[in-house]
């Protein structure tokens, strides 16, 4: 306590510097200020456009966008990519012989003495 | 019956609206707070109130990005001390004249005693020529503590430091402008 009291009594008198000093100077700024930001005063007046509404949610929109897109890559990953057993899963389903689904996935077309083939099979 | 004074977090929200008196009232409150920073950077007075208004503007732009509205005042001085900062390196880049006459003199406003004018300016310049002699830290609290009457919970809590150190600085300060207005010729 007694030390605040030494300081505030060790107080520097600064005061010529202080242009702001007096309520009078003070009233003169706050009115310069007032001036200076009528046009964001009247534009926070205005009600709510569209565009300044998303220019305002940037930054939610943008950290949701970035969850989702973290979420769909993990999603990717994890997910099966068709393997060579699933042309079997194919054939099952249409009863057809495997090989005919495997020729559905291939790139090449099957020769004619295969597709014979794959019809004795069947 | 004392008139309720509104927290700065209320004041802040209405500001948010438009409200030109709570903006107001937000200026009122904290422009000798701002003035102190700018003029502890720039020592110079016109360039500190010039550096204020643009402050206190940009910050109204900004206000949505004021993520503590109690904490307002720290919020604001860092504006006011990037501000400053950018006006100062701006400054230094256009400099012609030279140091003497950017800490301009000034009589006093609405003229009065010629000679007190004069002894008033003379006594400014000598203050402004020694605060430039402190380092930048110290000068901040010295004027926030003994132009603007803050306390030290107040500086640190603005300035983001300790109570300890912000005492610390103050001692330093005072000490070091006094040797210097002493070598100058008194202590104001």
């Amino acid at each position: 306590m007694s030390h605040e009291r030494n300081e505030a009594a060790d107080r520097m008198d600064l005061s010529p510097l202080n242009a702001l000093e007096s309520d009078e100077a003070l009233e003169r700024f706050v009115g310069r200020v007032r001036t200076a930001a009528t046009r964001e005063l009247l534009r926070r007046q205005a009600p709510p456009r569209l565009d300044a509404m998303i220019v305002r949610m940037r930054r939610p929109i943008l950290a949701t966008s970035g969850l989702l897109a973290a979420a769909s890559l993990l999603v990717l990953l994890t997910l099966h990519l068709p393997s060579a057993r699933s042309s079997d899963a194919v054939a099952t389903a249409m009863g057809v012989p495997g090989v005919l689904a495997d020729w559905a996935y291939a790139v090449e077309q099957p020769s004619l003495g295969e597709l014979i083939s794959s019809g004795r099979t069947r | 019956m004392m008139e309720s004074v509104p927290p700065d977090r209320d004041l802040v929200m209405r500001a948010r609206g438009g409200d030109a008196a709570a903006f107001a009232s937000l200026v009122r409150r904290h422009s000798r707070a701002a003035y102190a920073v700018a003029l502890s950077v720039l020592a110079n007075r016109s360039d500190a109130e010039d550096v204020c208004q643009d402050a206190w503007v940009r910050a109204l732009e900004r206000l949505d990005d004021c993520r503590q509205p109690d904490r307002f005042a720290g919020w604001l001085l860092r504006i006011v001390r990037n501000r400053a900062l950018n006006h100062l390196e701006y400054r230094r880049v256009r400099r012609a004249e030279d140091l003497e006459s950017a800490f301009g003199v000034e009589g006093p406003p609405g003229g009065g005693d010629a000679s007190r004018g004069i002894e008033q300016a003379r006594l400014r310049e000598r203050l402004e020529r020694a605060l430039r002699e402190i380092p930048d830290a110290q000068r901040e609290v010295l004027l926030l503590h003994d132009l603007t009457g803050w306390d030290h919970r107040a500086i640190a809590e603005g300035l983001g430091i300790t109570e300890n150190l912000c005492r610390q600085r103050l001692f330093q300060a005072r000490t070091r402008m006094r040797k210097l207005l002493d070598e100058q010729g008194g202590t104001p």
